[in-house]
């Protein structure tokens, strides 16, 4: 899936001196930023958070913004049910509260950013029966925005942070209403970091190559076939604001020095 | 118009594709539903076997309402299970997942009756609707809890899609068989059409005499059989051939060498043939020389045997004192012999008629009473000679009338009598009698006391010329009495019989049957003309008639003008011929004519009808005078117009009484 895309930008920096390109996936976060720092690494695409996460770790830097299956944006909510006596953020402490899985920006980095930033202590928990730690909220993964709001709706968390776009199409057939207690900062869908050690001059002809893709038709058919990306462009001014706002949260969260 | 005709193969080949195809499609039928009812069966035990596992599976997620693992178990058993829904619903119904990701459904009840049936109570639960087939189980914490329900259905186009697959891939088996059977069945028929054809063409030529039949179909079956028994028949037909010629050859050769006997039989027997047609013709000849001759012998006879009797009578009627007793005598013996003679012609011309087959009567209804009277008195006259009494009865009832010929009648009866005083004894009796029969039939009896017959010779007494001893004795007889009265009475539909006892005498009867419709006062069987009874007419006063006699034989004509010239009344004049006698009729006109019948030239007959075209003597009556005594002829006379018929020879009294009676019916002036 990934191979073409690499391929189709190592023709088009042929130029360069560049002759192929290799696809590497890491586990981790950590993993992927020592690999950028090690320059095993040369681009990430990855969410923006993420991104930000390994930016802080391998000073790497944003490029472009990814738009895929045609959207270039989002936030996360945190949901409660419209009958709970939860109004804030602050009011879930002691509660348990579901995620939907560690990697995900929208369905956990950018609600526990949030929740973190009203000065609430998320402990982990082993499931729905273990109670969370008195004064912290207790998390629980649900890893599918769908059973996330079936906690909620049928009172086996207090609240679920979550991609607004999940709420908003899954509170259409919610069993009770469901109120939003937190909405997140816009942040870009995907976008695109390059590392640090990478040639100035090779960074921008990577920027030409990528924003015009989308243009031709073979490099349409290629982003395509790249997970449904439909194109490339700028990161707006604003979206990037908000993502770097991020910055203090995902420090202290993540133990993130900055340099 | 016929119909059209199909061999034997074809016949064989739809038979054959008709079971093929009425197998096939039984067992299509057969299979389409057992496949349908096995694979709803398979189906629903497959469904009911993944909602169980489901339930298995969800009970924990259910608990926790985990809806990713829920959905993930969903989508699990689906794609393993070729099921196409599965719903895990909530304690109340409402749908939790359906396998995929944010169902249309999801947190609704879904409004199927089969859910409000499964969520009612109970275990596991199928059900078939329109639509789908179902399968649904509660989802139980500890038994008795409900956590939720698993829900699976297939949708019933499944099965018609299965089962429209199976139907079409059974028809490409169907119609692969189809085909093969007919094929099958085509091939079979020629197996078995081409020898019966063969088979019927041996036949026919067999039929039309070709044995030379040599058929090569070698099968061990029934028709290998039959070619076998074929080729044998033909060879015994061909073997039953040369010996059926051996035998046509043996049978022609005989049938030739018969042929040749038969034509020398044909040609002896057509040679016998003439012969005996020779000796038949020579007989007939003979017979008929024999018959003309007695015939013309009796004719002969009569005439002067009329002179004889004739004169004889005139002397018996004449004057007789200057006679002496042997002159009388004489008279006597001429009349008696003349009567004998003229009994023996008429006896001998009977018998001969008889032997000629020609002796015939003339049969009528009459009283008999008369004439057993006129017969008892002409009996009683040759009795009163003989010295015998005879007696007629007098008890003697008034009969009924009879059916037979009077002429013939008298004469069997008066043989009988005469035989009875014959061959009596002097100082003998004769009864007369009779009696009714059984109301059939008029029994004349005639009782003798004569001599009778000896017993040993009564077999012979109605054949012809047996006088039973009496050859050589003085009793006149010819011996054809009794034969000639037999014939006659059976010719009269009559019975005649006898009792004797030797010495003793002898009865003799006749039957002759009665006349039911017999009326007493009936005209019918009064005397005719020529039999009147003697009764003499009266002489004109005064005046003299005149006769006319037509006689070619003079000694008739010279009795004739003797006897009238005794009753002083008459003038006669003759003629010879009937020519003559016309002439002299139509010139004289005479008061009555005698006409003989038998003439030379015109007889009396064609004379009589030459008289009444004649006007001078158209009324002259006219006598018939003739030989000829038969019945058949005096009817002939009388129908004709004569006045009367008189016979030859002739009597005295009964001429001079028909002559006068007709002059007296004869008034010339009045006519």
């Amino acid at each position: 899936m990934f191979q073409p895309f690499v391929d189709y930008l190592a023709d088009k920096l042929s130029s360069y001196g560049i002759q192929r390109g290799e696809v590497a996936v890491a586990d981790s976060v950590d993993r992927m930023a020592s690999m950028i720092r090690e320059k095993e690494v040369d681009l990430l695409i990855d969410s923006s958070v993420t991104a930000l996460l390994v930016n802080e770790l391998a000073g790497s830097k944003f490029l472009l913004r990814r738009w895929k299956d045609g959207q270039d944006a989002y936030r996360s909510v945190v949901v409660v049910r419209q009958d709970s006596r939860f109004n804030f953020l602050s009011d879930l402490a002691g509660e348990t509260v579901a995620f939907e899985e560690d990697f995900s920006t929208s369905g956990f980095m950018l609600p526990v950013l949030g929740m973190a930033s009203s000065g609430l202590r998320l402990v982990p928990l082993d499931g729905l029966a273990q109670a969370p730690p008195p004064g912290a909220v207790g998390y629980v993964m649900g890893y599918d925005s769908e059973t996330q709001m079936t906690w909620v709706e049928r009172n086996q968390v207090a609240a679920a942070g979550l991609a607004e776009s999940d709420f908003k199409q899954l509170s259409k057939s919610a069993l009770v209403p469901l109120r939003i207690l937190y909405t997140s900062p816009v942040v870009p869908y995907h976008v695109v970091v390059y590392g640090k050690h990478l040639d100035h001059g090779l960074a921008s002809r990577i920027r030409a190559i990528l924003l015009n893709a989308h243009d031709s038709r073979e490099g349409a058919d290629t982003l395509d076939g790249f997970d449904q990306t439909t194109m490339f462009d700028e990161i707006p001014a604003d979206l990037l604001r908000n993502v770097m706002t991020l910055r203090p949260g995902l420090a202290r969260l993540w133990g993130v020095d900055n340099e | 118009m016929n119909a059209p005709r199909y061999g034997l193969g074809v016949k064989v080949a739809l038979i054959a594709s008709a079971i093929v195809v009425f197998i096939g499609a039984g067992l299509f039928g057969v299979v389409a539903y057992e496949q349908r009812v096995t694979f709803q069966e398979i189906r629903t035990a497959e469904m009911v076997e993944a909602v169980r596992k489901t339930a298995f599976q969800a009970e924990n997620h259910l608990y926790n309402y985990n809806v990713r693992e829920l959905r993930s178990i969903a989508t699990g058993i689906t794609e393993g299970r070729r099921i196409d829904l599965v719903w895990i619903l909530d304690s109340e119904g409402r749908l939790l997942t359906d396998g995929s990701p944010r169902p249309a459904l999801r947190n609704k009840r879904p409004q199927i009756g089969f859910i409000d049936r499964l969520l009612s109570g109970g275990l596991i639960r199928t059900e078939a609707d329109e639509t789908n087939l179902w399968a649904g189980t509660p989802v139980l914490l500890n038994k008795n809890e409900i956590l939720g329900y698993v829900v699976a259905a297939v949708p019933m186009e499944e099965f018609n899609n299965n089962i429209w697959s199976t139907i079409q891939k059974q028809s490409v088996v169907l119609g692969l068989a189809l085909i093969s059977g007919i094929f099958a069945a085509i091939i079979f028929g020629q197996r078995i059409a081409a020898p019966v054809e063969s088979l019927r063409e041996a036949a026919d030529r067999i039929g039309k005499g070709d044995w030379d039949v040599k058929l090569d179909i070698a099968r061990q079956d029934e028709i290998g059989d039959l070619a076998k028994a074929i080729n044998i028949m033909a060879e015994r037909l061909n073997d039953g051939a040369v010996t059926r010629e051996r035998l046509q050859a043996l049978v022609d050769e005989k049938t030739a060498e018969i042929a040749m006997h038969r034509d020398k039989l044909e040609a002896l027997v057509e040679e016998r043939t003439r012969e005996l047609q020779s000796a038949k013709e020579t007989a007939e000849r003979a017979s008929l020389a024999k018959s003309e001759f007695l015939s013309s012998m009796s004719h002969e006879l009569r005439t002067p045997l009329n002179a004889i009797l004739g004169f004889g009578q005139l002397l018996d009627y004449s004057d007789q004192s200057g006679m002496d007793a042997e002159q009388r005598q004489a008279i006597d013996y001429i009349n008696n012999s003349g009567e004998h003679l003229l009994n023996l012609i008429n006896q001998v011309l009977d018998f001969n008629k008889i032997e000629d087959g020609n002796l015939s009567v003339y049969v009528e209804s009459f009283a008999p009473m008369d004439d057993m009277q006129d017969c008892f008195a002409i009996a009683s006259a040759i009795a009163a000679k003989h010295g015998v009494t005879i007696e007629l009865k007098k008890d003697v009832p008034v009969h009924p009338a009879i059916r037979a010929d009077r002429t013939r009648f008298k004469q069997a009866l008066l043989n009988l009598m005469t035989n009875a005083i014959k061959y009596n004894r002097r100082g003998g009796k004769v009864f007369l009698d009779c009696n009714v029969i059984d109301d059939r039939y008029l029994r004349l009896i005639v009782a003798d006391t004569g001599m009778g017959i000896a017993a040993e010779r009564q077999h012979l007494m109605f054949e012809p010329f047996q006088r039973l001893g009496h050859e050589s004795s003085t009793i006149e007889g010819t011996g054809i009495g009794l034969t000639i009265t037999k014939k006659l009475v059976t010719l009269m539909r009559g019975r005649i019989g006898f009792e004797s006892e030797e010495g003793k005498g002898s009865t003799f009867w006749i039957d002759l049957p009665l006349d039911p419709q017999w009326k007493e006062d009936a005209p019918a069987g009064a005397s005719s003309a020529h039999e009147r009874p003697a009764v003499i007419a009266e002489p004109k006063n005064g005046k003299r008639s005149t006769l006319l006699y037509v006689e070619d034989n003079a000694d008739n004509i010279r009795l004739m003008e003797m006897i009238l010239d005794k009753e002083d009344e008459f003038t006669m004049i003759s003629a010879p011929n009937a020519e003559e006698g016309l002439a002299i009729a139509a010139r004289n006109t005479p008061d009555v004519i005698l006409m003989d019948i038998n003439l030379p030239g015109m007889d009396g007959f064609q004379a009589l009808q030459a008289l009444r075209a004649c006007d001078g003597a158209r009324h002259v009556p006219v006598i018939a005078v003739t030989a000829s005594a038969l019945p058949s002829e005096v009817q002939r006379g009388l129908d004709a117009g004569f006045a009367a018929y008189l016979t030859k020879p002739i009597r005295i009294d009964v001429t001079l009484n028909a002559i006068r009676e007709a002059v007296a019916s004869h008034e010339p002036g009045l006519v």
